[in-house]
């Protein structure tokens, strides 16, 4: 089977197996794409949230995605002990000097594992623990064993603040805070069915499938501008003082690799970088702060309109008025327009001042108003179609952009269907915020044009201005 | 300027980048760097920026680096900057620099006006440039006699309203400010005296006259004990529960039963290794002192001298009474215009009273900007004329220095000393002088030193040639301003005489008990 045909069949799996990891649950989309990707890649994931929230549920699901794969399950406390991890001693091994395990249907012979409240892993089984997720080795006896771990599903209901918590942290990809379901989804909650069993998975993955996926994530490629928003992330963590280590960055490049992979992509996009707060942070606050910083960056947080070509608009505007208004009691005594930094005729309508505005009246009297040959006019309208022309390269970007995302979208298993849609609304409202400008350009343009002209020319050669 | 917590957007990015010039130049430069009917808004924006720090750097690059006007208009630009020195005049004044690129853009911009008024191109450029020129160099013009006057230009060049400043230059009262602008180059003590008032930094010698009352709190930092409890673990004390660990003496019954198997031992002693068997937890709370050091305010055993200060704000009170007129009245202008100059130069506050006879005082708060230069004008080219009321200006500086922005202000008096003061005004004056260390400054321009000014001044400066400086030029007949002191000793309001003199009242009573010989002074009566 050739790869052009084999990534679709495989997405569509993918998909359905998505699909059903999500059925019977309510708002668990998320966690379940996130921990479905991260054991796709290879990585581990740690789900972090109240008793009941599905946590246990999503693991369990999640091994029935894999076929052939060992499932180990088990909750630790602080008197776990190494036995109910890796397997009794072997006695008979014991009596012939050697300290060995037996490790069958433990975990170092797992897959897919489950363990629940794994911060309460006390001292005896840390080490041992942590080797195996970061390695997958286990050290049985004299020898070292090669564990056919995929992915850890961890689950904690609070976040110790010691130093066992912070290398667990590092050993997870992929930390997920999970929340009780939000008010709107309470209702579908109480739909559910008594004893709602988990419907099967009709073609889980195969350990070809995997290393297919691996194969096929090591020729996907990191365009120019990942890379520089990889290195920015990089740099504001840095900045934040929550440095990111090497072997992080490698897991995250890794996991978008997959991730690339399973869409049958074969490049990395920088829409898949919205994938990254959960790796880059263990705390909501923090990873909220992280989701904000990419999707400003991106540009799809909210509809804007870009700052230095709005002022641009805005100044053709202000000059609109300036000239609308500009009349010849703006000439001073030698003749030349008046020229004050502050403000060209407020003074003088304060000088001339009464309550009633008979000084702007005056001013605009039509003997009074300034008046503008063709030149000048042809001089306005060259620099605002001028401006129109920078506008709309600003149109054809957001469109480029606007297409990416949408095709991004289309075909991406892993992004969020409500991220999509805000991403691409914020994205139109951006382009409508250009139109705008637009129209105010135009506008300004007629203003322009409707300037008062000076009198046709008499033929004859006017004089001169006077200007000394 | 981007604020630090926003996120610059991918998004246009390369296209706002452009642009990028606009956010390193003043909000004031953005109308004429945008709309221009020259060349292309990044060219224009770039010269902007390049002239802009160049001229605050008080240099001016060559017109072959100048991205924006074309080269026939940069040439003679650049020769119209060389020609009048403005980089010069920018260097460290950001805000004339803005005016003077602002004017550049403005008379530029005017070109396709000439042409449309039937100018060819070539001369509509020569007007425009001729334009500009023209009005630089009236306004240099002006700067240089601001300079001369004041030191530096008001507000950094910022806000100077030119137009106003055209009419204000060529009124009389300037005439008379540029007369005793030079007046003061006579006077140096004057100066060094007006430099010293005030009280906001100290000096190097120490204020013999000033001791602190308030109690002060001098900081200090003392070791504190405190105890804290400290849980020792693994001491035998307390039984907290059950732990896995290797600690034979503490190990839970069961776990021997093991021992007594021949294999099963050895499970015993990998659990051990393991450090996996069920012992009983338990710890001890020891109590422990610590030390630490802690901030502590200790009181400040005896007052103190201070050490003296200046180049605070400054209060001056100016007599305006017609026996001023003259000499005099030149004297105390120059007094007032130098306070100015000092305040603007060091960025103090400068507060003047002009006094003349009862409800004649003028309050203003000299400043140097377009209005206040126009104030300033308006009062030296005035001729002081009227009577003397001292209370009234007194008794508003002392209201004022109750305020925090006075709080450390100085009063300097400019008079002839043809006044006196009342018993109260002079008590309040000794109250603050007391309380928050005012000092008084006279300024005597006149012949002798008077009771008035005797009483409410600290120190008296005295200009004994002020004749010079009207328009005679007679010395001063007298040799010493202390003529009171040496001829009516008792006249002054000194302690001893004040307890030597009889009041009326006091006196009367004698007299009518017939004791006329025998008249109590104060220390009798009590």
């Amino acid at each position: 089977m050739n790869e052009s045909t084999r990534a679709p069949a495989l997405r569509e799996r993918l998909q359905r197996i998505i699909d059903t990891l999500c059925d019977g649950l309510v708002e668990r989309d998320e966690a379940a794409r996130l921990v479905l990707l991260a054991a796709l890649a290879g990585e581990h994931s740690l789900l972090i949230g109240p008793p009941g929230t599905a946590k246990s549920e999503l693991a369990r699901r999640l091994h029935r995605a894999f076929a052939e794969a060992r499932y180990f399950e088990r909750l630790l406390t602080r008197f776990s002990v190494p036995e109910e991890l890796f397997g009794p001693l072997s006695i008979s091994a014991l009596e012939q000097d050697r300290y060995e395990r037996q490790t069958a249907g433990f975990l170092p012979e797992a897959s897919i594992a489950f363990i629940d409240e794994v911060f309460k892993a006390n001292s005896a089984i840390l080490n041992a623990l942590l080797t195996l997720l970061n390695e997958r080795e286990f050290d049985n006896g004299a020898g070292r064993q090669r564990c056919p771990l995929v992915s850890v599903v961890g689950a904690t209901n609070e976040v110790p603040d010691d130093e066992v918590a912070e290398a667990f942290f590092d050993r997870f990809l992929v930390r997920l805070v999970i929340e009780p379901v939000s008010p709107a989804g309470f209702a579908r909650l109480l739909e559910l069915p008594v004893n709602g069993v988990a419907p099967d998975i009709d073609a889980p993955l195969t350990e070809d499938d995997r290393v297919a996926l691996v194969a096929a994530a090591a020729g996907v490629a990191v365009p120019e501008d990942v890379r520089g928003l990889l290195a920015e992330l990089r740099a504001q963590r840095r900045e934040q003082g929550a440095a990111v280590s090497d072997r992080r960055w490698v897991k995250i490049m890794a996991l978008l690799r997959t991730a690339a992979a399973c869409d049958g992509r074969a490049s990395v996009s920088v829409w898949d970088l919205h994938l990254l707060p959960p790796c880059l942070a263990a705390d909501t606050e923090t990873q909220t702060e992280l989701e904000a910083w990419l999707t400003a960056r991106l540009g799809v947080d909210t509809a804007f309109s870009p700052e230095r070509i709005t002022r641009a608009v805005e100044a053709f505007e202000a000059q609109l008025t300036a000239e609308q208004q500009a009349n010849d009691l703006d000439f001073d005594d030698s003749g030349r327009l008046r020229f004050s930094p502050d403000d060209m005729a407020g003074d003088l309508a304060d000088d001339i001042g009464d309550a009633k505005g008979g000084a702007a009246a005056l001013r605009m009297s039509y003997q009074r108003r300034r008046r503008y040959g063709a030149i000048h006019i042809q001089a306005r309208t060259d620099q605002i179609d001028a401006l129109c022309v920078r506008l709309a390269a600003y149109r054809d970007t957001l469109g480029h952009d606007r297409r990416d995302l949408a095709a991004h979208a289309g075909a991406s298993l892993w992004m969020a269907p409500a991220f999509a849609a805000a991403a691409l609304r914020h994205l139109d409202d951006t382009g409508a915020a250009l139109n705008q400008l637009e129209g105010r350009l135009r506008a300004a343009r007629a203003g322009f044009e409707a300037l008062p002209r000076l009198d046709t020319d008499p033929g004859t050669v006017p004089d001169l201005v006077r200007y000394d | 300027m981007v604020a630090p917590n926003r996120v610059p957007r991918r998004l246009f990015a390369a296209l706002e980048a452009r642009l990028a010039d606009l956010d390193r130049l003043p909000r004031s430069l953005w109308l004429g760097g945008l709309t221009h009917s020259r060349g292309g808004i990044e060219p224009r924006l770039a010269l902007l920026v390049h002239l802009r720090t160049a001229m605050v750097a008080g240099e001016l690059p060559a017109a072959d680096d100048w991205r924006w006007p074309d080269a026939e208009l940069a040439q003679p630009l650049h020769g119209v900057f060389t020609r009048q020195g403005l980089h010069t005049y920018c260097r460290d004044q950001a805000g004339l620099a803005d005016t003077v690129l602002q004017s550049l853009l403005f008379h530029l911009d005017f070109i396709v006006d000439y042409q449309d008024r039937g100018a060819e191109a070539a001369r509509a450029r020569q007007m425009a440039l001729e334009a500009f020129e023209a009005d630089w160099c009236e306004r240099r013009g002006q700067m240089d006699e601001l300079i001369e006057v004041f030191g530096s230009l008001p507000d950094d060049g910022k806000n100077t309203r030119w137009d106003q400043m055209r009419g204000l230059l060529r009124s009389a009262g300037w005439q008379e400010v540029v007369r005793i602008r030079r007046l003061i180059e006579r006077l140096p003590a004057l100066s060094a005296l007006i430099r010293s008032l005030g009280r906001a930094r100290p000096t190097q010698d120490v204020d013999t006259g000033r001791l602190r009352r308030t109690p002060t709190l001098m900081p200090a930092t003392a070791l504190r004990a405190t105890t804290r409890t400290v849980r020792v673990p693994d001491l035998p004390g307390e039984t907290r529960g059950v732990e896995r660990s290797d600690r034979i003496a503490r190990m839970l019954p069961i776990e021997s039963t093991l021992l007594g198997h021949r294999t099963l031992r050895l499970v015993w002693h990998a659990r051990r290794a393991e450090r996996t068997l069920l012992t009983y937890e338990d710890d001890d709370r020891m109590q422990e002192v610590v030390h630490e050091e802690a901030p502590v305010w200790l009181p400040d055993p005896a007052p103190q001298p201070e050490q003296r200060q200046e180049m605070g704000p400054m209060l001056i009170c100016v007599d305006t009474s017609g026996s001023m007129q003259g000499g005099a009245e030149a004297v105390a202008k120059a007094t007032v215009l130098e306070a100015v100059r000092h305040a603007h130069a060091q960025k103090r506050d400068c507060h003047v009273f002009a006094f003349g006879g009862p409800d004649e005082v003028v309050e203003m708060a000299l400043t140097v900007d377009s209005d206040g230069i126009e104030r300033i004008a308006r009062f030296l080219g005035q001729a002081f004329r009227g009577g003397t009321d001292i209370c009234g200006p007194l008794e508003r500086c002392v209201d004022m220095l109750e305020s925090a922005q006075w709080e450390l202000a100085d009063l300097l008096v400019a008079t002839d000393g043809e006044f006196g003061a009342t018993a109260e005004l002079s008590a309040r004056l000794d109250a603050a002088k007391q309380a928050r260390g005012l000092r008084v400054q006279g300024v005597l321009i006149g012949d002798r030193e008077t009771i008035g000014l005797l009483e409410i001044a600290d120190d008296v400066f005295w200009v004994p040639d002020w004749r010079r400086y009207g328009h005679s030029d007679a010395d001063s007949p007298v040799h010493s301003k202390s003529l009171t002191a040496m001829y009516f000793p008792g006249a002054l309001r000194t302690p001893e005489n004040r307890d030597a003199t009889r009041s009326g009242g006091d006196a009367s009573a004698a007299v009518r008990a017939g004791q006329r010989q025998n008249i109590p002074t104060k220390e009798t009566r009590k």
